[in-house]
This record gives structure tokens, sequence and C-alpha cells, in this order.
């Protein structure tokens, strides 16, 4: 090595810091080189001298004032922290509660409050008794000789009557709506109105179409005994036309069928059937069910029937408490879909996409 | 603008040269203060806080600023403990922490003293035209005053003259006994340059004590 680069090692010669082989060739200079010597023994002292700088004591209050700094921020970090992210272990289960409370409150509401909301919407009339018995026997619901001898009525004069007749409610409305899925076809009657609405979930009820037809058409021709006022001026001005009105029907329970089948019957034995619509050839195409219910009329069903007696359209059931129970929808005969309302909430059963629609309007 | 440096930024004290890990004294009064222990934190305040004021007064040549370098570097040391992984010992990470504030202390002093001087020195304008103040101070001037220190005070006052680039790697290697490899790591060096800094130093600190101090 060079003496410059010599002259320069000299400070990592002196931290040891230098290969064996540096150590070796400086040493070997250094026997030759008075200005290494000197420059080396400069250095050594220099560093002798900063070695020797006397270490400065820290304050007496550094550690306390250096810690309450750090409190200070530890504890502002904590509170944003709290404030962000500590509380989650807290409000976490606090916010799933809450949130499951709620959904399950909804929950409630909604299963409740619906069938009271459609119970709301049902037309209804105060039944007087007195009024019922000033009443005349129901002659309008008795079949009409010159309609049954025409076998048909105009279209125009069955929808002022319908107009005047049928109270625009909600529920009417949807009524009208419905109108727009029937389509023509082939008369049966009151047999098929007085099949129970959930027939789907009874077949048992089919085969006794029959007997019922049988059992309705004696009913027919007894008078109406407890005929409504609206129902009887409805009668009263499609006197001319209306051919029939059915009020009651009994059904014949045959010991095959079910307690469940009995028991259906049972609730519609009390049922006022009225003819509301009639098709030109005098089928009738809307005839309304109704029930007392806590003293109130109560419209138990509407049924809709094509011109060749087949039924469509909606059909419901109520509690006594007047709440709905049961609703169906027929498409020509067949059950569309069938619902049940229980106190509780609502099973629905049955298809369709087209299920409520008409009970929001 | 801002030219001071993050304390953490770009330090590569996490890692030794060597790859090994060292064995810490500190680590178990680390590892309470990670988890909030803050009387764990106390001792190692206690234990480390004369080596690193000794290391932010060389480097500042000021106590009072040292002081608070010091007590800074080690709020900031609490606030990111989280983040040393241990890769090297504590106390090299803490002398990293304050290094880099004593650095950055120094330049924020020496902008405050180079506008100050500027502002005074310069011809200030009045409504009589451009007056020269007068120099600032008729103090005996730096070697003068070495000339009247014992020699420690000199030697302080050596070092302090140094520019900053030279004094730290003379005061962690000399003062601290760092190795060139922690020197290296410090302060984000190659080891050829630590030890050309160190050198030049050195040989500054020399010529200065020996025209203050006549020979050595």
């Amino acid at each position: 090595m060079k003496h410059h680069v010599i002259r320069h090692k000299l400070s990592e010669y002196i931290d040891g810091s230098v290969t064996a082989g540096e150590k070796a060739e400086i040493e070997e200079h250094l026997q030759t080189c008075t200005v290494c010597i000197d420059a080396l023994r400069e250095l050594k002292k220099t560093v002798e001298y900063i070695k020797a700088v006397d270490e400065v004591e820290p304050p007496a209050w550094m550690t306390q004032k250096t810690m309450a700094k750090v409190r200070v921020e530890a504890a502002q970090k904590q509170g944003f922290f709290h404030r962000l992210f500590l509380p989650l272990h807290v409000k976490l289960p606090i916010q799933a509660v809450a949130v499951l409370f709620l959904a399950a409150t909804a929950f409630y509401i909604y299963r409740n409050i619906q069938p009271t909301a459609k119970f709301g919407e049902i037309p209804t009339e105060q039944f007087s008794p007195e009024k019922k018995a000033a009443v005349p026997a129901p002659r309008s619901l008795e079949p009409s000789p010159a309609v049954n001898a025409k076998g048909e009525l105009s279209k125009a004069k069955d929808s002022s009557l319908r107009s005047k007749q049928v109270p625009q409610t909600p529920e009417y409305k949807a009524l009208d709506m419905r109108q727009e899925y029937e389509s023509p076809p082939a008369p049966i009657l009151e047999g098929k109105a007085a099949a129970p609405a959930p027939a789907p979930a009874k077949p048992a009820e089919q085969p006794a179409q029959a007997k019922k037809e049988a059992a309705l058409d004696k009913h027919a021709a007894a008078p109406h005994t407890a005929a409504p006022a609206m129902i009887q001026n409805q009668a009263e001005s499609a006197a001319g036309s209306s051919q029939q009105a059915e009020s009651k029907h009994e059904s014949l329970a045959p010991e095959q069928e079910t307690k469940g089948l009995l028991d259906r019957r049972e609730e519609r034995s009390n049922f006022e059937k009225v003819i509301i619509d009639r098709h030109p050839n005098g089928k009738p195409k809307l005839i309304a069910s109704y029930k007392i219910i806590n003293s109130h009329k109560v419209q138990i069903a509407e049924e809709r029937f094509n011109k060749d007696g087949k039924r469509h359209g909606i059909q419901k059931e109520y509690y006594d408490s007047g709440q709905v129970k049961t609703e169906a929808q027929y498409g020509y005969g067949k059950l569309d879909w069938y619902m049940e309302f229980y106190p509780d909430g609502v099973k629905r059963i049955g298809k369709t996409d087209y299920d409520w629609f008409w009970l929001k309007n | 603008m801002n030219n001071e440096t993050n304390p953490l930024a770009g330090l590569s004290y996490n890692k030794e040269v060597t790859g090994i890990p060292p064995a810490d004294d500190d680590a178990g009064l680390v590892t309470r203060s990670r988890q909030g222990d803050l009387d764990a934190f106390e001792q190692l305040v206690t234990k480390h806080q004369k080596k690193m004021l000794n290391i932010a007064y060389r480097l500042i040549g000021d106590y009072d600023e040292a002081c608070e370098v010091v007590q800074d570097a080690f709020v900031s040391a609490h606030r990111n403990i989280k983040t040393f992984r241990g890769d090297s010992k504590f106390t090299t990470w803490l002398t990293a922490i304050t290094v880099n504030l004593s650095k950055n202390r120094l330049k924020q002093l020496i902008s405050r003293q180079g506008h100050e001087a500027y502002s005074l020195d310069d011809p200030v304008e009045t409504n009589d035209g451009k007056v020269t103040i007068d120099p600032l101070s008729k103090d005996p001037s730096v070697l003068d005053r070495l000339e009247r220190s014992d020699v420690q005070s000199r030697v302080q006052n050596c070092i302090k003259a140094l520019d900053p680039a030279f004094r730290e790697v003379l005061v962690l290697r000399d003062l601290q006994e760092l190795s060139y490899e922690e020197i290296g790591n410090l302060l984000k060096l190659h080891g050829g340059t630590v030890k050309s800094r160190l050198f030049r130093a050195r040989e500054m600190v020399k010529d200065c004590l020996k025209r203050v101090m006549g020979e050595l």
C-alpha cells in the first residue's frame, strides 16, 4: 500500500478494523514513515481526548417528564382507539341484539297487521235485525220468471245494476281488476259456488259436488229469510232481470267426510248467497256470500262464474272475529291458489305470481 | 419547506448485518411495553435516557435541546414500539430514533440561526435610506472561546464544530462505541463511507485540538 492509503487507514487501524494483511502492511510502513508515526500518535491522542469527554447526566425530572408525555399520548391513543374500535366487543353484541329485536318486531307486526288491514277493507254493512224483519220476503231473490223466459239480460243493464248494487270498496275495485282475467266459458252454478274454497287441500270435497248441487237446488227455491237491505234493494232493482238468488245452502255431510270438512260445511251453512251479476244468458256471473258476524254483515266470499257456469275468481272465508280466514283464487273451476290466515300470521299454500297485487289495490 | 425526516423512516435498524438477531437484555421490558405496560416502558426510559441524552447532546451541542429531543425520542419509541420486530437490539432502534430526531432538531436550529443572522446583518431599509446594523455580538471568536475552555470543553466544541454528517459518525463510534456495521445501519451508510467519514472527522477534531491546545 502506498503512503497516503496507509495514512487513511490509520483511523481503522486504531479501531482494529483492518484485516490481518492490512495490519501487517501498516505496521511495516510505520517502521519507516515518521509522518505516519506522528499522524498515528496524534490520532490516538485525539480519540483518547474524545473518549475522555465526560458524559452528561440527564436532569432529575427527565424520566418523569418523558413518562408524562408518553402517558398523555397513550391516553389520547387509547381514547381514540376506544371510540373507534375497542367498544366493538360491547357495541357489537348490543347492535346485533337490537337488529334481531327490530327484525323480530317487524316480522311480528307484518304478520299480525296484514290480516287486520285486510279486514279493514272488507265491505260491511250494519245489520239491523229490525230492518231485516221489516223487509218483506226476499222475492227479489226468487227466480225471475221473466228472465227465465228470456234467458238473457243486456250487458249494459247488468253493469249498471252492478255499479249500483256493489259498494265501490277497495275489495270491489280489486274485483273489477280481476275481470280482466275472465274469459268466456260454460255454465254451472250454485253447486260450484258452494264448494269449499280450499279445494286442492281437500280433494275429498270434489266428489261431493253432485250431492251439493242437489241440495242447493232445493234451497234455491226456499224463501230468503235474512236478506239485508242492500241485497234487497239490489234484488228489487234487478227484479225484472234477476233470475234467482240463493240465500242459504246446507251441506249434506257424507259420513265419510272428514271432521275438517264437516266443520267447513257447518261454517258455510249460515252463508247468505246473493247473485250480484249475471251473464247475458242469465247464468250468474258474480255471487256474493254474506254472513252475520258480531252483528255485522260481512261478505264472506265472492265467486265468479263464466257463462257456462264454471267458477273462477276469488273466494274468501272469515273467522267469527271478522278476520280473513281463507282466500282462494279460482281459474275456471280450478283453484289457482289458496291461502289460510291465522291470527298470528299467514300461511300460504298454492301458486301464483299475482297473489297479492289485487289486494293492494 | 419541511426538510425534517421521519425518525423511523428509511432506517434499517431492524436488521443486523450479520443476520443473527443479537441477544437483547431489554427483550422482556420491550414485550411488556408492547402490551401496554407503561411501568416496563418507564424502566426502559430510566435505563437508556442517559445514553440517548449524550448522543443527542454531542450531536446537537445544546443540553436543553438534547433533553427535549430525548423525550421526543422516547415518546416516538413508545408510539411505534409495536412496529419494533426485535431484529435488532432495542437500544440500537432507540439510538436510531434519537439520532434522526437530533439531526432534525439541528437542522431547525441551523435554519433559525441562519435566518436570524441574515436578517440582522443585512442592511435595513429606513426612511433615511439603507442603514447597516452593527455586528450582532462582540463576543470572542470560536477559537478565542476555545482557548479559555478546559480540555473537555475544547474537545466538545471541536466536535460541535464538525459538520453534522461527520459529527454523528464520530459520536456514534468514539462516544457510543458502536461498530462500523451498526453505524452504517443506523445512518444508512456503506461501511466504506463510515470509515472514510470517521477518518475525516477524527482528523478535523485533531486539527481543531491542535489549534486550540497547541501540540497534542
